[in-house]
């Protein structure tokens, strides 16, 4: 018996050096076969006393992620965007805010929705009478909701003159809206937290263990694809009770009927915030113009199929149409144009896919987000087209 | 019930749980059952169909074997084989006969409103048909004694490790181990656990990886360039390897936990060098039953050199229709039968050498071979696995555009490393479970990139668990 536990005791060394190789390997595997979207690593934010946030102005850095590898400069306002010049008389500006969508999280800024809506809208405004190049800034930021786009509108509309407001609106998401008056906490770069009015900020943990998990976050595909499965995942979260804790049911939500209170509540707090916006416009004598960016879950019905499968929510409850069709509603009574790129991201998703591995939308969903926006834009016949096209000079 | 989901874990544990602490007859009895609730987890009703062939070929076996009287004897065996095929046939094949009829009169400028049945497949119809249909004939030619225990021969047909996808078992090889008492040893139980860790290997890591690109370039071959679809078809082919193969893993594995030993059904194809070498290595239980069943019954190659052909073409042909009722497989049996009778009429078996060369020349003339027959069958494949004929032309004329052909996606890398390395390493040691005879530090770090591995696809692909390819024949 005693050889026996001597001869355990000897492969030991044997055993644990095989983990640590089966551990290498395990990296080596998912990294190659089956990589997973590692988090993002910028870290240019800084803190700004109006919005809450924006980038560190002059910065330079990259986005990295599943399919993406783009670089991500700031121009000296603090915009991920050209350096804005003096503003012209013969330029329309256009204030774009928005969250990731808008500012084309994965993109190379030269096809980012701003120069994607800016060059669609040139290509049809240069055709009619009295045309005006248009100018589109973008203004948007990672994780901003609608409250921040109406402090960003606050924040550059007297330095930057814009006379339209363009909000990139991903009503699937604007629900999670923050409150007036949220403060937020910038450390290292990064967003570090959200506290209400009347919260006080909280210094952030930087443990250890939170350093060694943000490491791993950002380079271990192995941890993410771990973390996914144990963290965020629906069958451990229904065994142990936690329903919200399901991912797939916070995702689809907005998209359930009856209507949650909480998603109730949060697009009323966003669509309170966009007429507030919209007041503080029409005091400038700027306009307000939506553009409802859909989601993946609205244009895909496979990825929808899957989602409702994984969050045992019953088919029948889903529509996909409920969180552009409340937004409708609310501009139809605040007087706001909406423009809904749905269709035509939906159209270009079916035949080559809109959107990244992590369901921001991609070159191609962008563009045809853009030429929607701008056809529309045309036909509603608001600046910056005229009232009738250049008369044909023959 | 999948052999990749927690549910079959879960059920696999209760069976060794209980087997072990049950006397002999009672192990049967409780396989048996368990096999049934294994069967009927898919859809109760299927198991009436599984009752009916027993209870035939339960009461036609002894029948036979009592009579001397020849036509009454082939009565009964026509009886059974009626039963058998016409469950197959009917749910099977029905549909794809009546519509392949209505295609044709509509040829001939008829438009006729033929009757189409909304009809379930029950999962591994073909397997067990297959496995009880080879009692009755091995009955009828005298080759076996008919069982008279019912506990037995039902176990026989339902035994649930084989149940859906093969090995398509032999009466006389399976009801001996079920008519006698098993032993359980340690080694049996250890080959078994490593059997199931490649199996499952061969189908989480390797084919379930395979699964979304072999998916997404097969959805749309118009649009793919030459590279992809090259890449879509060796994904295919290894797919659907470790797919199989994977299942007949997990299955001779748990069999061993019980104590049974189930007919290999793969032993290195992709190492064939020939065709007819690759089907005495690929699905060998089915490449045996038919040549034992079909083609010897056809008359083989005793009746001259044009019915031999005759005989392997159409034993092809059939073995390309139980695969599934589509014209597709047809063409894929059609195909190897063609390749089979090529082979037979120019090359007189050649190239079938059964000791690997020795010489430099030998070794490049075996690897181009190999490389040969594994092309032809990757053809083969591409109209296997195409939903219908339309689609796998469009896929093979794409192979005439010259564009970026090595673009090969590093799953498909993995795979075919993954694979040719197993099966280089299975016929040098001649075992399956040669990760067992590996020097201790080896096997201690082998064991555990394996097992490593099969965590994070499994992991990986919790959302989406993929049936076995098999289990739809």
């Amino acid at each position: 018996m005693n050889r026996s536990i001597t001869q355990r005791f000897r492969s030991l060394p044997w055993l644990i050096s095989g983990f640590v190789v089966a551990l290498l390997w395990g990296e080596l595997f998912t990294t190659i076969l089956l990589p997973q979207s590692l988090d993002i690593m910028l870290d240019n934010l800084q803190a700004d006393p109006v919005v809450g946030y924006i980038y560190e102005p002059h910065s330079s850095s990259a986005e990295r992620g599943r399919g993406y590898d783009v670089p991500f400069d700031v121009n000296s306002l603090g915009l991920r965007d050209r350096e804005i010049p003096v503003k012209q008389p013969d330029v329309y500006r256009v204030l774009l805010v928005g969250n990731s969508f808008s500012v084309s999280h994965g993109i190379a800024i030269e096809s980012s929705f701003s120069r994607a809506v800016e060059e669609a809208l040139n290509e049809r405004a240069s055709e009619f009478l009295g045309y005006r190049r248009v100018e589109v800034i973008n203004a948007a930021n990672a994780a901003y909701t609608a409250n921040n786009y109406r402090l960003a509108y606050e924040r550059w509309a007297e330095q930057l003159d814009p006379e339209a407001i363009l909000v990139g609106f991903v009503a699937g998401r604007e629900h999670n809206c923050d409150p007036a008056g949220t403060q937020y906490v910038v450390q290292d770069g990064r967003l570090a937290g959200r506290f209400r009015a009347g919260e006080k900020p909280r210094p952030i943990s930087k443990s250890p263990i939170w350093k060694v998990r943000k490491f791993l976050a950002q380079n271990s595909h192995t941890y993410v694809l771990l973390r996914n499965y144990f963290y965020y995942n629906e069958t451990i979260d229904r065994l142990v009770g936690k329903k919200d804790g399901n991912e797939s049911v916070k995702y689809l939500r907005p998209y359930q009927q009856p209507l949650s209170p909480g998603v109730a509540a949060g697009w009323e707090l966003a669509f309170s915030q966009l007429g507030e916006m919209q007041k503080s416009a029409q005091d400038l004598g700027d306009r307000v113009l939506i553009a409802a960016i859909p989601e993946i879950t609205q244009v895909d019905p496979d990825y929808r199929a899957d989602l409702v499968r994984r969050s045992g929510a019953d088919p029948a409850t889903v529509d996909k149409d409920q969180p552009f069709r409340m937004l409708q509603e609310f501009c139809a009574g605040a007087g706001i144009q909406v423009f809904e790129l749905d269709d035509a991201v939906a159209e270009v998703h079916r035949k080559k896919g809109a959107y990244l591995l992590d369901n921001h939308w991609n070159e191609l969903g962008i563009r045809a987000g853009a030429n929607s926006l701008a056809q529309q834009w045309m036909k509603s016949g608001l600046p910056p087209f005229g009232t009738s096209p250049t008369p044909d000079p023959k | 019930m999948l052999f990749n989901s927690l549910t079959f874990l879960a059920f696999l544990c209760v069976v060794l749980v209980v087997y072990p602490r049950l006397r002999w007859r009672h192990q049967n009895l409780f396989l048996l059952i368990a096999s049934y609730y294994f069967y009927g987890s898919w859809d109760w009703r299927f198991t009436s169909l599984l009752a009916i062939s027993t209870i035939v070929d339960y009461y036609v076996g002894p029948a036979i074997h009592h009579t001397s009287d020849s036509r009454k004897r082939k009565l009964l065996l026509a009886i059974s084989v009626c039963v058998n095929l016409g469950i197959l046939g009917f749910f099977k094949y029905f549909n794809f006969f009546v519509e392949s009829l209505g295609s044709l009169l509509h040829g001939f400028g008829f438009a006729p409103h033929l009757p189409v049945l909304r009809i379930i497949l029950p999962v591994g119809i073909s397997f067990y048909t297959f496995q009880t249909m080879s009692y009755t004939i091995d009955v009828y030619r005298g080759r076996l004694e008919p069982t008279r225990n019912f506990i037995d021969f039902a176990l026989f047909v339902s035994f649930f490790p084989q149940l859906v996808a093969g090995p398509i078992e032999r009466a006389r090889v399976l009801l001996p181990q079920i008519a006698a008492p098993r032993v359980v040893t340690r080694t049996l139980v250890i080959s078994g656990l490593n059997l199931m860790l490649m199996g499952y290997l061969k189908k989480v890591a390797i084919a379930d990886t395979l699964a979304p690109l072999v998916d997404r370039i097969y959805s749309n071959p118009a649009g793919q360039d030459t590279g992809t679809l090259l890449t879509g078809a060796y994904a295919f082919a290894f797919q659907v390897y470790g797919d199989f193969s994977g299942y007949t893993d997990i299955a001779r594995g748990v069999s061993r936990l019980l104590g049974f030993e189930l007919l290999e059904n793969f032993d290195a194809p992709y190492l064939s060098r020939s065709i007819t070498e690759f089907w005495r290595r690929w699905h060998i239980s089915l490449s045996s039953w038919l040549r034992d069943y079909l083609y010897i019954s056809l008359g083989g190659s005793r009746k001259g050199e044009f019915r031999t052909y005759v005989n392997l073409f159409l034993t092809m042909l059939l073995a390309g229709l139980w695969h599934g009722a589509a014209w597709t497989f047809v063409v894929f049996g059609a195909l190897h039968g063609i390749y089979l009778t090529v082979e037979r009429i120019w090359l007189k078996n050649k190239l079938l050498e059964t000791d690997w060369p020795i010489s430099f020349r030998g070794w490049m003339r075996a690897v181009g071979s190999i490389l040969l027959t594994f092309h032809l069958h990757c053809v083969s494949l591409i109209i296997f696995r195409a939903p219908d004929l339309e689609s796998a032309w469009i896929y093979l004329k794409g192979f005439t555009r010259i564009e970026t052909p090595w673009n090969i996606a590093p799953p498909v890398i993995f795979a075919m490393m993954v694979l040719t390395v197993w099966d280089i390493m299975q016929i040098r040691t001649g075992n399956h479970t040669w990760l067992a005879v590996l020097p201790r530090p080896v096997k201690y770090v082998v064991f555990q990139v394996v097992l490593v591995t099969i965590l994070l696809a499994a992991v990986h692909h919790v959302n989406t668990v993929v049936p076995f390819i098999y289990f739809q024949f």
